[in-house]
């Protein structure tokens, strides 16, 4: 009979113990199997077909099951029942549904549990070696459960530290690198029949540890891994390795007639019995997890005691009561609501809001910096008022140009209202002609400054102050600014009869031209030419004595050229005939004495005429029509206002009452 | 007035008839007869003003210079001439930049003269006018400094940070702001005027054109 030699009391045990007898170590250990000194059907002479045969062991598990099944016939008598060893682990992590049945399941050492589901993450997850991560990060370190290997490994393989390059270099050279622990592997069934059957695959001849055989084969390599690879095999492994399995597994087959499965199963049921409830703990505690738990609580730092939950700090917390309504249900230790804000606060009278003025005044700038254009009205709505205005202002253009025909046909206002009396021309026209009449037999300038557009207006005042030249026998130049001047001009002059004129034509330049220009008046011989056209000795001469500058404009620029440009220049009379829209601006030059008379338009003309009695049958029919078309603009002004202001005033009303 | 000349008239006072009811047709809105009026009134416009000055001006400095014998008086008109042709070629987009020394000319000078003539025309004599009736005087100095401070938009600060005007304002500004409104419907009403007499010259002038020209065909 063979007997096991203790690997820790060096007692002997039979072959078909697991444990020792007298001390309890498993005697699934290498050195047991060392010191039985169990030979090897084939001998492990040559380690590089044993390397082969380990690597292939961790090939991809199709690959291994084909070769299990192929290699299961070949099987030979001679081989160890050590080789059977994956198989039986294999037995047992299958049976796993068994033991749940097992009603002192709990005594059943974590680490067991454990290895459960790890064979589990191994099933899911292919084995991937990183280069640089420590061996403790691994799951597996070369097949190796991490519980397993934080248990039992020695202390090289604890070691976080990564392996250096050249190692992973040359173990990546091996040939055909295997991928470690695959789905199909070989069933449990099928090897313990195997077993059975004496059928044991060729891979598990050797009894020698293949990373033993791994450093023997690369002897390189040795100086790479630890020395302790050698000399010290994996405790684990050493338990895991036990001697003539095979042999033991005959015996209590004939024993008990049993399956060798179900014997080894309540062998180990028996073992996981016996264990001592101290020996519930774990078999081993990795390094790392003993200083943990070694570790004091002085050495916890504040932060992280600052965050440990409050019923663990006070354990009286947990006692209060739970909260039962509001969003807070359910929790412990709630800080009861402050009394301030659950109270009910009396609500006083509220202290009334006054605006001062610089706010009212703030306000109202604001609306008026802030204020959008006027909302347009509904497209809707816009076409009907459209339609109004543009019928509002066909009949007033209408009624404006039947008003104008009927003072044209009608008789003298003089005539309809007895007590009509034209008002008099004010003061600054009646000096005005007596500017010309001032002037007489003198040269007198007149700037025509003004287009056809306006001529309707000027044109009268123009033949006006000729019709008095002509009668003083002044010689008259005329100049202009504008384009649309000279022949304005030209018109006007053959309009008066008898009358001794000299143009002068176009004079450009605006300011400049004309304070060019005021060198020629009121100078002998001072101006040869004007704006390029050569004068004649005669022509000089008489510029040199001009007696009146008169300007007739429809613009406030021209005007006021004119009188500052020449009239501060020279120390001439001027007077001014101008349209009533500029007299306004014309008004203060008369009254600094600027301009020595003005004249406002037909309506001034008219009256000067009126004083003079001559007979203008135009101007009379024009005042005519003129009298009423303002009237009528008065009265249409008035209606609209009235109209307007109620128009406001309705949606206005209608406002406030909604 | 013999048959041609009537009918000559007729044709042109008919034109003009057409394109102020073209004008006046503005009342109604706008719509293509006004802007073909106003088109034609600005294209004849500028049209006529470009054949002025080229009569007037052009025409006759280069007559002076062909006539002229002295250098001097040639010279005279030679830098004109010279900024005349930089102002011509800002019409070419890559010699704008030569015209631009004759603008800054122009520009430079006019602004000058302006305001020289601004000073000594209007400011100095408006402010050493002197009325013959002094409540005229005072009234009128009043009422511009009451216009003027209706423009006083400068306010302090106060303590609350608010914009805080002076305490005269709210009533100075108001009358300013009534001064101001007469004066614009004076401006107005003078507008508003010189609008009727126009409307009333140009409808009395086509209706005794259209007489005068029924009496030579209907007498």
């Amino acid at each position: 009979m063979r007997t096991i030699t203790c690997p820790h009391c060096k007692a002997d045990n039979p072959a078909d113990t697991l444990v020792c007898e007298d001390c309890g170590t498993s005697l699934f250990s290498h050195d047991a199997i060392n010191n039985n000194q169990l030979e090897p059907d084939e001998p492990a002479a040559n380690e590089a077909e044993q390397l082969l045969d380990w690597l292939k062991d961790l090939e991809p598990a199709n690959e291994r099951s084909e070769q299990v099944s192929a290699k299961a016939a070949d099987i030979s008598e001679g081989e160890t029942e050590s080789d059977t060893l994956a198989d039986w682990l294999a037995e047992l992590s299958s049976q796993k549904e068994d033991w749940e049945d097992v009603e002192d399941r709990e005594a059943i050492t974590d680490w067991f549990d454990g290895t459960e589901d790890i064979y589990d993450e191994r099933d899911s997850e292919p084995f991937k070696l990183d280069q640089t991560a420590p061996l403790s990060e691994y799951h597996e370190v070369e097949g190796i459960p991490e519980q397993l290997a934080s248990s039992d490994l020695p202390d090289w393989l604890k070691q976080e530290q990564p392996l250096e390059e050249s190692f992973f270099e040359e173990y990546e050279s091996l040939p055909e690198e295997p991928e470690l622990w695959t789905d199909d592997r070989v069933q449990p069934g099928e090897a313990l029949q195997s077993v059975g059957g004496e059928v044991l695959p060729p891979e598990f001849s050797s009894s020698e540890p293949e990373y033993k055989s791994t450093s023997d084969e690369f002897p390189e390599l040795k100086d790479k891994v630890p020395s302790e690879t050698a000399e010290e095999p994996a405790d684990w492994y050493s338990e895991l390795a036990f001697t003539d399995v095979e042999s033991a597994l005959d015996e209590l087959l004939d024993e008990h007639g049993k399956p060798a499965g179900d014997i080894l199963s309540d062998q180990w049921m028996n073992l996981v019995d016996e264990i001592p409830e101290s020996e519930d703990e774990p078999v081993a505690k990795s390094s790392f997890l003993e200083e943990t738990t070694d570790l004091s609580d002085s050495e916890i730092p504040d932060w992280l005691e600052s965050l440990k939950p409050e019923e663990l700090v006070d354990p009286a917390a947990v006692d209060q009561p739970a909260e039962k309504s509001g969003p807070l249900i359910g929790l412990k230790g709630v800080i009861p609501m402050a009394a301030v804000a659950a109270d009910p606060v009396e609500m006083g009278s509220i202290p009334e809001y006054t605006m001062t003025k610089g706010q009212q005044q703030q306000v109202a700038l604001l609306k008026r910096l802030t204020m959008a254009e006027p909302a347009v009205l509904p497209s809707e709505s816009r076409p009907a008022i459209e339609d109004n205005f543009i019928a509002f202002r066909l009949v007033i253009g209408l009624l404006l140009i039947v008003v104008v025909i009927a003072g044209w046909f009608l008789p003298s206002i003089n005539e309809i209202l007895p007590g009509w009396v034209m008002p008099p021309a004010p003061t600054y026209t009646e000096a005005a002609y007596s500017a010309l009449d001032m002037a007489s037999g003198r040269p007198v300038l007149v700037a025509f400054e003004y287009t056809p557009a306006i001529a309707g207006e000027l044109d009268p005042v123009a033949i006006s102050f000729l019709q008095r030249l002509a009668a003083n026998n002044s010689t008259v130049f005329t100049i202009s600014q504008v384009a649309a001047g000279v022949p304005v001009a030209g018109r006007a002059i053959e309009q008066v009869e008898e009358l001794d004129s000299q143009a002068l034509g176009y004079l450009p330049g605006d300011a400049i031209g004309l304070r060019n220009f005021a060198s020629c008046i009121d100078a002998v011989d001072a101006c040869a030419n004007v704006t390029g056209l050569s004068l004649e000795e005669e022509t000089q001469s008489l510029l040199g004595q001009i007696g009146l500058v008169i300007v007739l404009s429809g613009e406030r620029d021209a005007i006021v050229n004119w009188i500052e440009q020449v009239g501060a220049q020279v120390e001439v009379p001027m007077i001014s005939g101008i349209t009533q829209a500029i007299s306004p601006v014309a008004a203060p030059y008369i009254a600094s004495g600027q301009l020595d008379g003005l004249v406002g338009g037909l309506p001034a003309v008219a009256a000067i005429d009126n004083n003079v009695e001559e007979d203008d049958n135009f101007v009379e029919k024009a005042m005519n029509s003129i009298t009423l078309s303002q009237w009528m603009a008065v009265i249409v002004l008035i209606i609209g206002a009235l109209f307007y202001g109620l128009a406001g005033l309705a949606p206005a009303g209608a406002k406030k009452q909604a | 007035m013999n048959i041609l000349e009537t009918l000559g008239d007729f044709g042109g006072i008919l034109v003009g008839f057409l394109l102020t009811i073209a004008i006046l047709s503005f009342v109604i809105k706008d719509n293509p007869l006004y802007r073909l009026a106003v088109h034609v009134l600005v294209g004849v416009s500028a049209g006529y003003a470009v054949v002025i000055v080229i009569n007037e001006v052009v025409l006759p400095l280069f007559d002076t210079l062909s006539r002229s014998t002295s250098l001097t008086a040639r010279l005279y008109w030679i830098v004109p001439l010279i900024l005349a042709a930089m102002l011509l070629l800002k019409l070419i987009p890559r010699t704008a930049w030569i015209g631009n020394s004759a603008m800054a000319v122009i520009v430079g000078v006019g602004a000058a003269v302006g305001l020289l003539g601004a000073i000594v025309g209007t400011l100095l004599p408006q402010i050493l006018v002197q009325y013959d009736d002094a409540l005229l005087s005072i009234g009128i100095g009043l009422l511009a400094i009451i216009a003027l401070a209706y423009f006083f938009f400068t306010a302090r600060q106060s303590e609350q940070g608010l914009a805080k005007m002076p305490n005269w304002y709210p009533y100075v500004g108001a009358a300013g702001r009534v001064v101001i409104t007469m004066t614009l419907a004076g401006l107005f009403a003078g507008a508003l005027n010189t609008s009727i007499v126009l409307l009333v010259q140009r409808v009395g002038f086509y209706m005794e054109s259209f007489a005068r020209i029924f009496e030579v065909f209907l007498p």
